[in-house]
């Protein structure tokens, strides 16, 4: 967990802070409470800092200011629409590596996430894990991510103005109907689908004996595997398009990571999404 | 003959089961790959089709038939025999030399029967005769047998420890008979006429390589012995002195410089009586058995109380007798009475009755004195003396006396002293004489008047012994004579067993245990006994073999050394007028060969059998093997180490092309303007590969796209942590960027943020000169990295080819070669400084305000 910490930490700092101040600025019409860890007009106590020369003196607080000989005024953290939440799927099929010298779907997820997630605090936005608000410190949030056992996030949690960054092979038939729901209630995202090389390109030939991942899926024993590639070349290009159509109907991105490829190359797609208009 | 054949042909049968591993093998294909695959639900249960009964492919089937048969022919122990191709006789006579120098046994022996063998289908008759000495009772003849019975003779046969008679031989050689004669390689008395009878025979040799012994024998520290080489014997050879069970008590290496040489080797005192035999190799000529394996006597020397110099005194001369053959110590006489000696020698002392009382009762219960006689003696007599002395000694030669000093006369026959050289030099000159004949006094030695010069008496089970003269050589010239040793060592004996004493004088050595050829002792196969008398002149052969003889309690051993000899040397046997004998190869086992190809295809079936499996695929190219890696870090570190500066800050650059030296150049000139015009002085500039893991000593790396347009994975993650940890690169497409620069291949890996145009208030161009442009187009950097926000840009991305304009290569301006190096030295102090000079971005504005 602390190597994935580390290498998170060295893709954080090469992504840089990232700031979500164009949907800041998309939310702001619609309204919404969005943290800025500075001074604002918020509902938060943020600080106490000394009156400065003509302000008001109704914005004195009293309180503070009987304990010592100057005055002070109570500030709130300043408040802005729009959330970014993460979520990384946690079902039995992200728990699979084809060879050792991959990583799980669920690491790759958890690793893409966790980076981002510091390189949003460098930016001074408000993350949290969806489903898990009270995992702050970045630790904790790492290890929420790593142990999820959700396949979807919980929608009540969310609000309209908050972008979800959901990590998923996104093989469950309910991920999409979240989606969709999600969606409905104002809710933007990414749908970061997580992709093991195997599962992209089935390079299977002779006798295989196909095992299934988690409870329910389906087990084949197939005499000559090659013959069966192209139906599945077939089914995998299906379920690609079904979920670009998905993202393109609800306004969401769709961002594909296979686990052999660079996270950088998948965290700066991500970051150029939601640093840009449309995010 | 030869040919093709089977040791065991009946295990071909086997291959009848052939067709029933055929029936078993299809029933049992490969077990399949097993693979989890989430994604697997992806496709409908309709589309996936039915396990079949998978059988395994009928080339398969017919590797694995293959590899049964292979094996079972294996077993079958085919063999290939090449035909001689000499002429076949009707008869042959095989003569062996199976003395003690036919150590290559085995050799001969499997020589003789491949040639049986090979004439076996020709209906040869063979004749085995065989050259060691035999017993005058035992002789032999040649009969001819067919080949089984030669086979079964030649089994029986056995090398002798004794020397070879080739001339009695060639006696039983039969006339108009083929010779083949398997010889031991060392000429022998007899082998001139052995070759003479056999005329144009065929001959194999297989010259001994053991060392043998000349001599040898026991030594005050341990053991010493005398070895012969071979010719071609080893130049080193280890010789071990072993007891009795076979444990090694020394040992030390024996370095022949010529034909032979002494070994000496100490043995601890504690483990000398232990001595049993010394090996030098096999064979028994490399043996020596050592008699006397119950312990060297144990002896107690009586101290004569004179203080006379050691040449004086028969201390001395005693000492230096026996000291070779048994444990000597000097005791007075009440405390030898105590020791644990058998054997009592007491020069010159004039023992009382009661002085004396103890040691007589040890006497009578076994033990032996032997008295010398002297002055003392002379004066007082002794109660230790066998007989009755006369008072004052009867003295020869003197100026007193008219009789010459007497020379020794004779040793009686029968006794421990019978048949020792009488030396014509030793004269006695003053001896002592008994006062009367008594009948029970034996006279062991006389001188050549008759007068005793050693008489003994039994003493209850003991012996008491006088030498009638001295031990030192005042009175006679013995001590100073080798008779002198001779007659202790004769007596030495008595000290194990004075009971043999008759037995040893008169009775015949027996054979107790014979050495056999191969070292070990064995109960004699025929009686052997060898006169008292002529043990000295006993010579090991087939009538007195070698090994340990005894006579009653006392033991001897018969070594080879009595036939080879103190001057013994390995001679070549002569070959003239012999043919070398055709060598039949041996047989080829063909078997090993089958089990070889049989072992291979099993291979062959277990990567197939895998491929089957798809656990790997055919085109294993994936060679990214981390040792190569190694490799070539390794071969690329050592230019880099070569370049390295005394710990001076350098400038880095991607180079491996042939603009090197001309980027080179240009960082060379910038880092000259630097230590010229600011306080950073760097070193010669480094070439570095993105993959290198020490980049983090270079602040700023100069990336020219001419020299790498991409970077693989592994140096993206390199390049990455470099820059995560405050690096900084320079990226020089060479051209203002757009569409045809190539630039998002080369960065895409890096996986950048959003960048920006650098704009006049970014703190890079800020950072020491006060500049407005990079030259070659927009310069690009992260975004939000103006300053304020603290963050400093890891790339700068430009196409302004600067190099050119630092080195002044390119003909250009003075003013533009000017801003290219201001710009450089910025770069490298924004690199060094980070955003330290931020607060000069408003430096204008606050010098107007001040204006103001």
């Amino acid at each position: 967990m602390t190597a994935l910490l580390t290498e998170a930490e060295r893709l954080a700092a090469a992504l840089g802070p990232l700031s979500l101040s164009h949907v800041h600025r998309r939310i702001m019409a619609e309204g919404g409470q969005h943290p800025r860890r500075r001074a604002g007009s918020g509902t938060e106590f943020w600080q106490y800092r000394p009156l400065a020369p003509g302000e008001a003196r109704g914005r004195v607080d009293w309180r503070r200011s009987a304990r010592s000989d100057d005055l002070f005024v109570r500030e709130r953290e300043r408040e802005e629409p729009g959330r970014l939440l993460l979520f990384a799927d946690g079902s039995g099929s992200m728990r699979f590596r084809s060879s050792e010298a991959l990583a799980e779907k669920g690491e790759a997820a958890t690793l893409l996430l966790t980076a981002l997630a510091m390189a949003a605090r460098q930016g001074d936005e408000h993350v949290r894990v969806a489903g898990r608000p009270d995992a702050r410190a970045l630790p904790d949030l790492h290890a929420a991510l790593l142990t999820s056992v959700f396949s979807v996030p919980e929608t009540g949690a969310l609000r309209a103005g908050d972008t979800i960054i959901w990590a998923s092979d996104f093989l469950d038939s309910d991920d999409l109907a979240t989606v969709t729901a999600l969606a409905r209630r104002g809710v933007t995202g990414v749908m970061l689908h997580i992709a093991d090389p195997v599962e992209a390109d089935f390079p299977f030939s002779g006798h295989v004996r196909f095992t299934r991942a988690e409870i329910g899926d389906p087990e084949a024993d197939i005499g000559r595997a090659e013959a069966l590639s192209d139906t599945y070349a077939k089914a995998w290009q299906e379920h690609q398009d079904r979920l670009g159509t998905m993202a393109a109907d609800n306004g969401w991105a769709l961002i594909r990571h296979r686990t052999d490829a660079d996270p950088a190359v998948t965290l700066s797609a991500i970051a150029r999404h939601l640093m840009s208009e449309a995010g | 003959m030869g040919g093709f054949s089977f040791a065991a042909p009946l295990l071909l049968a086997g291959l009848i089961a052939l067709p029933l591993i055929w029936f078993l093998l299809r029933q049992s294909p490969p077990p399949p790959r097993a693979v989890r695959l989430p994604t697997l639900k992806l496709i409908a249960a309709a589309e996936i089709p039915p396990p079949q009964a998978a059988r395994p492919p009928w080339w398969l089937l017919f590797l694995r038939l293959f590899l049964i048969a292979l094996i079972i022919g294996a077993l079958a122990g085919p063999r290939w025999q090449q035909p001689l191709t000499g002429p076949q006789p009707t008869r042959l006579t095989i003569i062996i030399d199976n003395g003690w120098a036919a150590t290559r046994w085995p050799e001969m022996m499997a020589a003789a029967k491949d040639r049986v063998e090979a004439l076996t289908a020709a209906g040869t008759r063979f004749a085995i005769l065989t050259t060691a000495a035999r017993r005058a009772d035992d002789p032999q003849a040649a009969r001819f047998v067919d080949a089984d019975t030669a086979l079964s003779m030649l089994g029986g046969l056995k090398p002798q420890p004794w020397n070879v008679d080739r001339a009695k031989a060639a006696e039983a050689v039969a006339t108009g008979s083929d010779v083949l004669w398997l010889s031991d390689g060392v000429e022998s008395a007899g082998a001139a006429t052995l070759r003479a009878k056999i005329g144009n025979a065929e001959i194999m040799t297989f010259p001994a390589r053991e060392p043998v012994f000349r001599a040898g024998g026991r030594t005050i520290a341990g053991y010493a012995a005398t070895l012969a080489r071979p010719a071609d014997g080893p130049e080193e050879r280890r010789v071990e002195i072993l007891a009795s069970g076979g444990e090694v008590l020394a040992s030390d290496t024996a370095l022949f410089g010529g034909r032979a040489t002494v070994v000496r080797i100490a043995v601890p005192a504690a483990r000398r009586g232990a001595i049993d035999r010394v090996r030098a190799g096999s064979g028994p000529a490399s043996l020596m058995l050592v008699d006397g394996s119950g312990g060297r006597p144990r002896i107690a020397l009586v101290d004569s109380g004179g203080d006379a110099p050691p040449l004086e005194s028969g201390e001395f001369y005693i000492r230096r007798a026996l000291e070779p053959h048994a444990e000597l110590s000097m005791l007075s006489l009440v405390d030898a009475a105590a020791s644990d000696a058998n054997l009592f020698l007491l020069p010159d002392v004039a023992a009382t009755a009661e002085a004396a009382a103890a040691l007589l009762e040890r006497v009578r219960d076994g033990a032996v004195a032997i008295s010398f006689a002297g002055p003392r003696l002379a004066e007082n007599g002794s109660a230790l003396s066998p007989v009755d002395l006369r008072r004052g000694a009867r003295a020869f030669g003197g100026v007193m006396s008219w009789q010459e000093p007497q020379v020794v006369g004779s040793f009686t026959a029968g006794t421990p002293l019978a048949g020792l050289p009488r030396p014509d030099d030793a004269t006695v000159s003053k001896q002592l004489l008994a006062r009367s004949n008594d009948p029970d006094v034996q006279l062991w030695a006389t001188l050549t008047d008759g007068t005793p010069l050693v008489s003994a008496r039994r003493q209850g089970a003991g012996l008491l012994i006088l030498i009638h003269t001295s031990a030192d050589p005042s009175w006679s010239d013995l001590p100073l004579s080798g008779l002198f040793e001779g007659m202790l060592v004769r007596l030495l004996p008595l000290a194990d067993n004075a009971d043999a004493l008759d037995i040893s004088a008169g009775a015949p050595w027996r054979l107790d245990r014979a050495l056999t050829f191969e070292g070990r002792l064995a109960p004699p196969d025929n009686p052997a006994e060898i006169a008292a008398d002529a043990w000295s002149d006993a010579i090991a052969g087939p009538e007195t073999p070698p090994g340990i003889y005894a006579s009653g309690d006392a033991r001897r051993a018969l070594n080879l050394t009595t036939l080879t000899g103190p001057a013994f040397a390995f001679a070549p046997l002569a070959t003239d007028g012999l043919r070398p004998a055709e060598t039949s190869a041996p047989p080829i086992d063909l078997g090993r060969w089958l089990l070889l190809a049989a072992a291979l295809l099993f291979a062959v079936d277990v990567i197939v059998t895998l491929i089957l499996r798809g656990a790997i695929s055919l085109p294993a190219a994936r060679l990214t093997s981390p040792a190569a890696a190694v490799t070539m870090a390794l071969i690329f570190a050592f230019p880099l180490a070569a370049q390295e500066a005394d710990g001076r800050l350098q400038l880095g650059y991607i180079g491996g092309t042939a603009q090197d030296a001309e980027i080179a150049r240009g960082l060379q000139a910038l880092s000259r303007e630097l230590g010229r015009r600011t306080a950073v002085d760097p070193g010669i500039p480094a070439r570095v590969s993105p993959g290198d893991k020490g980049l983090g000593r270079y602040p700023i790396i100069y990336w020219p796209a001419v020299a790498r347009q991409s970077m693989n994975r592994a140096e993206a993650a390199n390049i990455r942590a470099y820059l995560s940890r405050g690096g900084m690169i320079l990226f020089d497409f060479g051209q203002p960027l757009g569409n045809g620069s190539g630039a998002r291949r080369l960065l895409a890996p890096l996986g950048l943020p959003s960048l920006q145009e650098v704009t006049r208030d970014h703190v890079l161009f800020r950072s020491y000169y006060l500049i407005d442009q990079a030259g070659g187009g927009a310069l690009w950097v992260e975004a939000d990295t103006e300053g304020d926000s603290g963050r400093v840009a890891g790339v700068l991305i430009g196409g302004g080819n600067w190099p050119a304009l630092w080195a002044g290569s390119s003909a250009v301006s003075a003013v533009r070669r000017e801003a290219a190096l201001r710009f450089g030295i910025n770069a490298v102090m924004y690199a060094l400084t980070g955003t330290y000079k931020a607060d000069q971005v408003h430096a204008e504005t606050l010098l107007d305000r001040i204006g103001e």
